[in-house]
């Protein structure tokens, strides 16, 4: 398939978001839960919201971080 | 999840089970065709869904992942070999009709949302190649809509409610297309090479399917650099500072927007709970955003983001500084950031810079300038085949052997095949079966429902209207049978049989999704309009496998319409007639339906009805006292004015109400049309389901009983021809209209009204 890469990662999304997750059952999560699943998928590496990428975008600050 | 393949445990698997069925020929169709053509070549098609999988997958190899329409296009193309090129072009023609892009976002219809979703999650699981899916909420287009109303009337100088709401409504349609434009845009600019498509799931939801993102880095600049395009869109609108129509005290919601979540469907851990995820995840964006445009940041967000790009390797700490001086620079560096993003948006936004072009018009002239510069990715569509694209399939364009009360379906398959007829080209038994699935996709499913989308009900609607004239005249009342299903539908005479219409809304879906998830929540709304609604026009008369049958439509959340043709024959061609005793009925046996399923076990339905239910779901049930639909919680809480008193509770457990009309406009005059038909009598239904709700809570007020408790069943008094229906576990009212009321109002008038004066006290 052109310009597509075969994603190796094959990952499991990490142990403690989905523990957290099926803790929560399916119900809709309250907006403490959010804020916490937030965090975990930012702990993680995965993406979510933290505000700083957004605002470095708008900023013109997306120089390399490393 | 139903299914028997690979597919079976997919985001939406059972969308793809029934798209899978749809081509393979069932042993009692093999049989006819098989006696009706002996030479019939049948070699060709696929005798399993595992086989139309494995030819699925072949097209995955060959041309990448496709929509849904582009897939059922190449699959009958595959199973038709040695067509005529005309039939395979009509065809394909056909199916790429129906990617048209819907009239605001320019994004795919919802008809198309859950097979691609599923298509998409598969494709990702069984490819291993990059899938992602992004979902998308905007904020605040009703705040948005009382915005540009106020803005109207103050530049014209008169009061916002001299505004037509619609001219309002049109312009915040002009923000969602920029914004959706926008983003399609800025996912093709960077990934040029990737399939992408866009749908609109719902009012004010998106989802958009990207191939080719790898990994979670790649995820977060597309999530960062969509978000930071969108506020700038939004900030050049103009449309940063207004109020939340639902919080208006909260600087952090104000303004119009959107938000999204990004999800790697490689890494879907259940699908069964994945859309309350990404709500959650978006709606904690939405909060980080408004702090942005206030100047300020989620510092445990930005440390927690830090700690995870140095875990994973996607930040390196520098030599002589330790990792707890790095989080604190990027929280330092993420406020600065802030303060520097919210005056660079202020300065783009005309409320702020006096140099922009001001109001309405500088609004208009930021969307005509950018609107051009949004290059859009292509998605495979065409023009309707020519003898389908018709205005009305009704009155005197009803295709020849279409009965009048004849479903949308038959009449579009009717035109193709007068066509083929005309041009002299012979259809197989096996041409025919794929012409016909192909044609009966311009009947297009509400998903979540599966029932017809409201736009096939509008259409059905004018096509009914204008038959009735020409089913009265058919009907001959000399016949005993004729006469003796006219008494059973309590008509005098001809004259009287019409067409009938209803608008049923349910109360509660918000409770159903916020308590068991989208997934279940979609599987109770399946069960209402196919067993309820469904099985109370059955139950009311209509017969099972008739050709002349009812239509219902889904209209999003809870609301429901059903169209009941003038009448029909059954199997046996015994004559029915629609009429109000048999509305009657059909609101009858809905009361009866709703009742009984507010006494149902969750668990138990959600286990036999195909819903996500395992082990932790039941303890969750149980923790939350969640034993039956009547338990399922009111998210709103509702206040009431009765009097000089106002009383505020929940309405709990699911609820409907039923109105009912003869379909009897001429829709050939100005101004009328299904649309407004139908319109009208969603909101009556509408506006019963909200005085119902009232009545719920006066009630419960009335009789002492805490808001969320239980309170006596009892008729409610109301001047208006409907029902209002529940059970008396669920709060149940029952509405009287017409003559019966007036002997209840009476007694309503002498009942004091005085307060409890505490919960369990009665006046």
């Amino acid at each position: 398939m052109t310009g597509q890469n075969k994603n190796n990662s094959a990952a499991q999304p990490p142990a403690e978001i989905a523990d957290f997750l099926r803790k929560i059952g399916p119900r809709q999560l309250t907006s403490a839960e959010a804020r916490e699943l937030n965090l975990l998928r930012l702990k993680h590496g995965l993406p979510g919201a933290s505000g700083a990428g957004v605002a470095a975008e708008l900023a013109g600050d997306t120089a390399d971080e490393g | 999840m139903t299914g028997t393949g690979a597919w079976q445990d997919v985001l939406e698997g059972d969308s793809i089970d029934r798209f899978l069925g749809h081509f393979v020929l069932s042993d009692r169709q093999r049989g006819k065709i098989l006696r009706d053509y002996p030479n019939a070549d049948l070699s060709h098609l696929p005798v399993s869904k595992n086989d139309v999988m494995q030819d699925i997958e072949a097209l995955w190899q060959s041309r990448g992942f496709l929509t849904p329409a582009e897939t059922q296009a190449a699959l009958i193309e595959k199973y038709m070999p040695g067509a005529d090129a005309r039939l395979h072009d009509f065809i394909r023609d056909t199916e790429l009709s129906r990617n048209k892009p819907e009239t605001v976002t320019g994004y795919l219809t919802k008809e198309h949302a859950y097979l691609a979703t599923s298509l998409a999650h598969l494709y990702a699981q069984q490819t291993g190649m990059p899938m992602t899916m992004i979902e998308v909420d905007f904020s605040n287009m009703g705040g948005t809509n009382d915005y540009f109303r106020q803005t109207l009337g103050a530049e014209a100088g008169v009061l916002p409610v001299d505004i037509p709401q619609r001219q309002a409504e049109e312009l915040t349609d002009r923000a969602v297309r920029l914004l959706s434009a926008g983003m399609t845009a800025d996912i093709a600019k960077l990934y040029p090479e990737e399939k992408i498509v866009p749908i609109r799931t719902g009012g004010d939801e998106l989802r958009i399917l990207v191939t080719g993102i790898t990994d979670p880095s790649e995820q977060l600049r597309l999530s960062d650099l969509l978000h930071a395009n969108i506020e700038r869109r939004v900030a050049k609108m103009g449309l940063q500072d207004h109020p939340h129509l639902k919080a208006p005290e909260d600087p952090r919601r104000n303004g119009f927007g959107a938000a999204l979540a990004v999800q790697d469907m490689a890494l879907i851990s259940n699908p069964g709970t994945l859309i309350q995820e990404l709500d959650a995840r978006i709606t904690e964006t939405k909060n980080q955003l408004g702090m942005m445009r206030l100047g300020m940041i989620d510092s445990d967000a930005v440390a927690a983001e830090t700690e995870g790009r140095l875990r994973f390797g996607m930040m390196r700490v520098p030599h002589g500084i330790s990792p707890e001086d790095v989080i604190d620079f990027a929280i330092d560096r993420a406020q600065r950031n802030a303060q520097v993003a919210a005056d660079a948006l202020r300065d783009m936004n005309p409320a702020y810079n006096r140099d922009l072009a001001q109001g309405i018009a500088g609004f208009n002239l930021y969307v005509d300038k950018v609107m051009p510069l949004l290059i859009q990715p292509p998605v495979a569509t065409a023009f309707l085949p020519k003898p389908l694209d018709k205005e009305s399939l009704g009155g005197q364009s009803r295709p020849e052997g279409v009965d009048p009360s004849d479903s949308l379906e038959r009449r579009y398959v009717a035109v193709a095949l007068e066509h083929f007829y005309e041009e002299g080209i012979a259809l197989s038994p096996t041409a025919l079966h794929f012409l016909k699935l192909s044609v009966r996709g311009l009947s297009p499913e509400d998903p979540s429902a599966q029932v017809m989308m409201p736009v096939g009900m509008v259409r059905m609607l004018d096509n009914t209207a204008a038959d009735a004239a020409d089913f009265r005249a058919q009907v001959n009342t000399d016949d005993p049978d004729i006469a003796a299903a006219l008494q059973k539908a309590g008509l005098k005479d001809a004259a009287q049989i019409m067409p009938q219409a209803l608008a049923v809304s349910m109360h509660n879906l918000a409770g159903l999704n916020s308590a068991l998830g989208h997934h279940n929540a979609d599987i109770v709304l399946r069960y209402i309009a196919h067993e309820v609604i469904g099985g109370a026009v059955h139950a009311a008369g209509v017969p099972r496998q008739a050709r002349a049958s009812f239509t219902t439509a889904h209209h999003g959340g809870g609301n429901f319409s059903v169209l009941l043709p003038a009448g029909g024959a059954d199997a046996q061609g015994q004559a029915w007639f629609a009429s109000q005793r048999m509305i009657h009925d059909v609101r009858s046996e809905i009361k009866s339906r709703i009742k009984t399923l507010n006494e149902t076990g969750i668990a138990a339905f959600l286990e036999k009805n195909g819903g996500y239910v395992d082990d932790s779901v039941r303890l969750y049930l149980g923790e939350k006292e969640l034993n039956t639909f009547a338990n399922i919680r009111d998210p709103k809480e509702r206040s009431f004015p009765f009097g000089e008193e106002i009383i505020s509770g929940r309405v709990n457990g699911i609820h409907a109400v039923v109105v009912g009309a003869a379909v009897a406009y001429d829709p050939s005059m100005p101004g009328a049309g299904g649309g407004a038909f139908i319109g009208a009598l969603r909101t009556r239904a509408d506006a019963m389901m909200e005085q119902l709700r009232g009545a719920i809570l006066h009630q419960a007020h009335r009789a002492g009983a805490k808001t969320e408790d239980g309170m006596p069943p009892r008729p409610f008094q109301a001047a208006f021809n409907s029902y209002a229906l529940g059970s008396a576990q669920a709060h149940g009212a029952f509405i009287i209209g017409g003559v019966e009321a007036a002997k209840y109002i009476p007694a309503a008038e002498n009942r004091s009204t005085a307060k409890p004066k505490a919960p369990g006290d009665t006046p």
